[in-house]
């Protein structure tokens, strides 16, 4: 058996040690994955899956335990040795550098001396025979900014193929991609598969493990849960695995309450939300959502709404990561008659209200003085719907609401946006998350480049079809 | 009148030799990622450096090689602090400027008894032009090297993207080390120029501020080297122009005064970097500390 195996990591542990303390990422982690095998992992945030990877890849040097490739022990003191043995690795955030061509970029790797000339002509020429090989045309002497990011990743995939990869390990590879690209990027992986590349590919999304794994490794807090034959899994299996408890999976939408008044019309782009209904917005990020949003909340608090706001990137808009979690219950509130009185905060009842909101909004640990910075994604996220609900709103902005939350608060925070329409709330649903935002709308836009350009109603629309438009095709 | 327009070329050839070489050094510690406000120190240690060598040795080569060592010195204490101790860029360029402007009068109290001048160099252990040739050759080394070579491809993306060279197995820290001492060697040439070659001895703060002219060049010419050096060029012609004028009778009877004569430079590098830089990008790492995740 273990002939046959490209990668075996035995109890590896990487130990962090900081000024907070010391930090175990991986305990006693082992992973066997066959060669010629397309191997999932998954597991939620913080779990330690990319800190595996990258020990498996010489970024980071195990504190104990053994890698193996290929049935032989391995000691790496940095990347290069990984991809001299073979190891490739495309990250979740792309390593290339924007205003250089993508010819330099494949270059950066390249071993031999540090002052000889590098060949351009010879490589380009090798480059190109390899993208025709695997029908992935790029322009080589392009710099990068000026390239969409599914050409990017191909030219992160053909990179590592220059190298003579054949261990592959993707880290998130669709969270960037269309529906469409994800597909012909699956293509592209079975067919590496077929000439005998091993891939690892990290996720979070478990419809791809299904769709694409052979087998699959779950890792939760630094362990390794389980792993299992793909085939013989289920996603809510998986999902139990992930998370450590039973988790519902399929969002129950129930009947939609009666619409009210409309509580945002917007014209340019066109859209409206009545009370009672979640007008959900998909799109690829950075086709125009942040706009979006800002004009939303605009011109709702214009009107003199009171309007929730869950904003798109939470370390940035949502929290005051260096203050306490209380103080962050009371941003915005700081004025209002029921928190403070001729510019003073009435503290008992903050406290008090703050406690019954972590309560009832389940923030974990149930600690109103510690940083809001020291809580994990899921935990954030759930303090800032805590502290918007509790303005009663009749408008709620969720943009990106579960992004980077584990799939336990993921269930958690999509039975607020649904208990919250149920009440008559109009909700404004902005998502990358395609599975979401389908989920849960019960009318759906697709913005492209700044422009609705398709509206869809619920249960009048496919994968197929939205992920088509959201490519921008007509 | 071609007579003083040659006269004028030529010596903006020769005065823009020094800002030339401190735009090379801040050209390969920027691109690497460090910003390097310490040109102007390190500029003025190779001027001593140079001047005292040249004149103790009776070789302006001996002088200059040592000159390149100090630099290279210099820049280790400046990297020590900026590449491992994270300190902030500016505050540690800024200091080792200080500390060049007190260490140099402090040494030349204890060798020579003053804190001013060094003595003078003799004309024949001077240089005459080689420096000027010299930098021109580097700068076509280091345009080729930087394009054309994994070294400086990696001195590019320890500015641009130093997680790439990381995940690329390269490590950051030594290319940005590299890099600054080379930069620290080159800028303290320099000074070594100008105190060799430009006047006969060591002088007092004789830098004047050329450190920073070759930072403004540098960002003038977009971080790039061929550009760098025509920024160097056009601030080497207006001080030519500056020494010609001097005491010239522009209209009326009376020459200009000398002061706003003088100004001309600064004043050409101030209005450069308000108005014509135009949309200049920085490389993207610049003055932020590297370190693995």
């Amino acid at each position: 058996m273990s002939g046959t195996l490209a990668v075996e990591l035995k109890g590896l542990t990487k130990i962090f040690e900081s000024q907070n303390g010391v930090l175990a990422a991986n305990a006693g982690v082992n992973l066997r994955v066959a060669k010629g095998s397309i191997h999932g992992i998954i597991g939620e945030n913080g779990a330690g899956k990319s800190t595996a990877m990258k020990m498996l890849y010489g970024q980071y040097t195990p504190t104990e335990g053994e890698i193996w490739i290929h049935g032989q022990p391995k000691h790496w003191k940095s990347s290069q040795d990984a991809i001299a043995s073979g190891i490739g690795m495309v990250h979740q955030h792309f390593m290339l550098a924007g205003p250089y061509t993508a010819l330099e970029n494949i270059l950066l790797g390249s071993t031999g001396g540090a002052f000889r000339l590098l060949d351009f002509v010879g490589s380009k020429k090798r480059l190109e025979a390899l993208a025709a090989q695997y029908s992935l045309p790029v322009n080589w002497d392009a710099r990068i900014e000026t390239l969409p990011v599914g050409i990017q990743q191909r030219i992160e995939i053909l990179k590592l193929l220059y190298r003579q990869a054949d261990i592959l390990i993707l880290d998130e590879p669709t969270a960037v991609l269309t529906p469409q690209e994800t597909q012909a990027l699956f293509e592209n992986l079975k067919r590496l598969k077929n000439e005998g590349k091993t891939i690892l590919i990290v996720t979070h999304k478990l419809k791809e493990v299904m769709e694409i794994t052979d087998e699959v490794t779950v890792f939760r807090a630094g362990k390794v849960t389980g792993s299992a034959k793909t085939a013989q899994t289920s996603p809510q299996g998986l999902a139990n695995l992930m998370v450590g408890r039973e988790v519902q999976l399929k969002i129950d939408c129930g009947a939609a309450p009666e619409r009210g008044k409309p509580v945002l019309e917007l014209k340019e782009p066109s859209l409206t939300v009545q009370a009672g209904e979640i007008v959900g917005i998909a799109g690829v990020e950075g086709n125009g959502q942040s706009e979006v949003i800002f004009k939303s909340w605009e011109k709702a608090c214009a009107e003199g709404l009171r309007v929730a706001l869950i904003p798109e990137d939470r370390h940035r808009d949502g929290l005051l990561l260096e203050r306490s979690v209380e103080e962050n219950f009371l941003l915005g509130h700081q004025r209002s008659p029921q928190f403070s009185k001729a510019g003073w905060i009435k503290s008992q009842v903050l406290k008090a209200r703050a406690k019954a909101a972590v309560e009832k909004f389940d923030v974990r640990p149930r600690d109103l003085d510690i940083d809001s910075g020291r809580l994990s994604g899921g935990n954030q996220q759930k303090l800032i719907f805590a502290r918007e609900l509790e303005k009663n709103p009749q408008f709620i902005i969720a943009a990106q609401p579960t992004r980077g939350v584990d799939v336990g608060a993921i269930e958690f925070i999509h039975r607020q946006i649904l208990e919250a329409r149920n009440r008559g709330v109009g909700v404004l649903l902005i998502s990358s998350e395609l599975d979401e935002v389908m989920a849960l709308s019960d009318r759906l836009h697709v913005l492209y480049e700044g422009k609705f350009v398709a509206e869809f109603k619920r249960g009048h629309y496919n994968e197929q079809e939205v992920g088509l438009r959201m490519g921008g095709a007509v | 009148m071609i007579d003083s327009l040659l006269q004028i070329l030529s010596s903006t050839l020769r005065v823009s030799t020094p800002l030339l070489f401190a735009a090379l050094g801040g050209l390969m510690s920027e691109r690497s990622g460090v910003i390097n406000i310490a040109l102007e120190g390190l500029m003025l240690v190779g001027a001593f450096t140079g001047a005292i060598v040249a004149y103790s040795f009776h070789s302006p080569w001996l002088g200059w090689g040592a000159a390149a060592i100090s630099g290279v010195l210099l820049a280790a204490i400046y990297a020590a602090s900026v590449i491992n101790w994270k300190a902030d860029q500016i505050v540690a360029g800024t200091a080792i400027n200080m500390l060049a402007l007190g260490m140099v009068p402090f040494i030349s109290k204890i060798l020579y008894g003053v804190t001013g001048t060094s003595p003078t160099i003799p004309a024949d252990e001077r240089f005459i032009f080689a420096p000027i040739i010299l930098v021109w050759v580097f700068l076509l080394i280091i345009h080729f090297w930087l394009g054309r070579t994994p070294s400086g491809l990696w001195v590019r993306f320890a500015g641009e993207h130093p997680k790439a060279l990381d995940a690329a197995g390269i490590g950051v820290k030594k290319v940005r080390w590299g890099a600054v001492l080379m930069g620290g060697a080159l800028a303290a040439l320099g000074g070594a120029t100008l105190s060799t070659m430009l006047s006969s001895a060591y002088a007092r703060n004789m830098t004047a501020g050329r450190g920073f002219m070759a930072l403004a060049a540098l960002i003038f010419g977009k971080w790039r080297p061929i550009p760098t050096a025509m920024a160097c060029l056009l601030f080497g012609f207006t001080e030519a122009l500056q020494i010609r004028l001097q005491g010239v009778v522009l209209w009326g009877t009376e020459p200009v005064p000398v002061q706003f004569i003088q100004i001309l430079p600064y004043l050409v590098t101030v209005l450069v970097l308000a108005g014509l830089v135009g949309h200049s990008r920085p490389p993207k790492a610049l003055g932020l500390f590297f370190e693995k995740d």
